[in-house]
């Protein structure tokens, strides 16, 4: 079937298709590397023609001013203890309440559609409110007031997630555990999370990924470094018409190096979490 | 409200002489039968789901609640008490030029970069989907924008688009002969297109892994019977994988619509909204409303976003929901 000129044009479509595919992955990549070069190079040589990738003079000096700005390093920490207090909260609201669903005879559906319906609404219809309540209770620029809303936000996320895993485990094994007289509660305790470990830390990876990255709610809420995110402290980093390129970048870094890591470990659960469990990869 | 009367329903025997007089809350919620372990059961996976159902309905429901009760009030920096407002918030805004150009900047933002990235992300996909080598080498790059958050990209890029020395410019200088590097930031359609620019660059990776699981989910038999048939790529495209991966397909385009049409932490941090007030998107302006002490414009602003967004495509996600649970019914 195959000729010699079939071959040759094979050939030549299969190289087109490669260096068409490395100039997108040039693409993405050009900006990263981009920035790690002027994290580390020093303030002169940021915007040079032609431009230095990597400056001979590059150092961390970028990396020990990042302490005396606005909130430093306490940001990362801000962020860090919000997004693990929020996943954590949301992931135990949102696994119990999956499974109820998932299990219930009647109207589980029903409920299961109105979590999943709270993703249309966009966010800053909500921050309005939130943020004018918040301000009632005092809570502007703390944890809490931060951690609320998120949980508010992640749980319906959890629910449709953890909904599709449960009902792909077999109800006959909790079934055989209720008959030897364990009630709901320790079936889904012994026997069925379990079955979730993988879907649980994909989904709690995710939450945790959405918070960290969150700037609109974090930017109603928090003031001081009390409470600043990473994400909000970030735009600090310009005063006025002056950019502290090279402490921005260096921050930059420090915020996506995590998520790039926690990244690579649940590519695996990428598909189902990005379409809410209903394309399952 | 019957749900939670049942769930209220205690156990046999709960207090002395619970079944001998009929107490008050037995006669509100009769109890049919001595709750046997079935009750129990539904009971126990009610109780489950109550507290999440609580936890959204408090901090979710609730505050939009409170939010459309705002958008009727008068709601200013030096006025103490919000006196009701009337539709005026809403006649405000809707009179406002800056929402007008706000909103159809959105319009026009989500009508170019959602039928871009569908098309750069599906052809990527269909390119690297039978080509296992590749795709082993270029998918865990192809993921990487999508994982940085929105605002760090943002000023990633704004370094990108710097005039004269930006990266990009360097590019253009050595494709375009002469001096070509452009102010990228300084006029308004420039910079609307670097918005477009980085939010492709973002988001196409997003629909590149979903339409890729959904053509490997395609089944093989289908195709090659197709090819034996003779089929050109294009009629086996059309007729047997494009049908295959349309519910797929629809789940991303809804999803790619909610979310760039929210887009705000790029226009935040490359464009200010500027020049003037050329690249403000909807929530940019809601949130600059809100910055400026005028909650209650601003939730009438955001409740007509809301509306614009949530009622086609709430109708788009019934209708599919219908036509799913059709057809489980049917297997």
């Amino acid at each position: 079937m195959v000729t010699g000129g079939g071959r040759t044009r094979k050939l030549v479509r299969d190289a087109g298709i490669f260096l068409v595919l490395s100039a997108l992955a040039a693409a993405v990549i050009i900006p990263m590397v981009w920035i790690v070069g002027v994290a580390l190079k020093p303030p002169g040589e940021y915007f040079d023609i032609p431009p230095v990738w990597f400056s001979s003079d590059s150092n961390l000096q970028h990396f020990r001013n990042i302490s005396g700005f606005n909130a430093g390093y306490r940001a990362l920490l801000n962020s860090f203890i919000v997004a693990i207090c929020a996943t954590s909260a949301s992931m135990v609201l949102g696994t119990a309440a999956a499974y109820g669903l998932a299990r219930l005879r009647r109207r589980g559906d029903v409920w299961s559609i109105w979590f999943l319906s709270q993703r249309i609404l966009p966010p800053v219809a909500l921050v309005i409110p939130v943020f004018l309540l918040i301000r009632e209770i005092g809570w502007i620029d703390t944890y809490q007031g931060l951690i609320l809303p998120y949980i508010a936000i992640n749980t319906p996320f959890v629910v449709w997630m953890m909904r599709g895993y449960f009902l792909e485990i077999p109800t006959a094994i909790e079934e055989s555990a209720m008959t030897d007289g364990c009630g709901r509660w320790s079936v889904l305790f012994r026997v069925v999370l379990p079955l979730v470990v993988p879907g649980l830390l994909a989904t709690g990876v995710f939450v945790w990924i959405y918070i960290w990255s969150e700037f609109l709610i974090g930017l109603f809420i928090t003031q001081t470094s009390a409470s600043i995110t990473a994400a909000v402290q970030l735009p600090s980093f310009t005063i006025a018409n002056d950019v502290l390129w090279g402490e921005m970048s260096a921050f930059s870094l420090l915020m996506a190096t995590p998520v790039l890591i926690l990244g690579l470990f649940i590519q695996r659960y990428f598909v189902r979490g990005l379409t809410l469990g209903a394309v399952k990869g | 409200m019957r749900l939670i009367g049942k769930s209220h329903s205690g156990p046999v025997g709960a207090g002395p002489g619970g079944t001998a007089t009929v107490s008050l809350r037995r006669r509100l919620w009769p109890r049919r039968r001595e709750p046997g372990v079935e009750q129990r059961d539904t009971r126990d996976l009610r109780l489950m789901f109550l507290p999440a159902v609580l936890v959204v309905l408090g901090f979710g429901i609730f505050p939009l609640i409170y939010a459309l009760w705002v958008s009727f009030h008068l709601w200013e920096p030096f006025i103490p008490d919000h006196p009701g407002n009337g539709v005026k918030n809403y006649t405000e805004v809707l009179n406002d030029p800056i929402f007008r150009s706000a909103a159809a900047r959105t319009a026009i933002f989500v009508a170019i970069v959602v039928p871009a990235q569908m098309v750069i992300g599906l052809g990527l996909a269909l390119v690297v989907e039978s080509r296992m080598r590749l795709q082993r080498l270029f998918f865990p790059i192809y993921l990487l924008p999508m994982l940085i958050a929105p605002i760090v990209v943002g000023y990633m890029w704004l370094q990108m688009f710097q005039f004269p020395a930006g990266i990009v410019n360097e590019i253009v200088s050595f494709l375009v002969p002469g001096d070509a590097r452009v102010n990228w930031l300084g006029s308004a359609e420039t910079a609307f297109i670097t918005l477009i620019i980085v939010e492709i660059w973002q988001w196409t990776p997003f629909v590149f892994v979903i339409m890729l699981a959904g053509l490997t989910a395609v089944p093989v038999q289908l195709r090659e019977a197709a090819a034996v048939d003779g089929a050109r790529w294009w009629v086996t495209f059309r007729t047997v994988i494009l049908p295959a991966i349309t519910p797929v397909l629809t789940v991303v385009v809804i999803l790619r619509l909610l979310e760039s049409a929210n887009f705000f932490p790029t226009v935040f941090s490359i464009t200010q909204g500027g020049p003037g007030t050329s690249t403000y998107s909807m929530v940019f302006y809601i949130t600059k409303l809100a910055q400026f002490g005028r909650p209650g414009v601003a939730a009438a602003t955001a409740f007509i976003f809301l509306l614009a967004l949530a009622i086609p495509i709430g109708f788009v996600l019934m209708g599919i929901l219908k036509r799913q649970t059709a057809e489980k019914k049917r297997i």
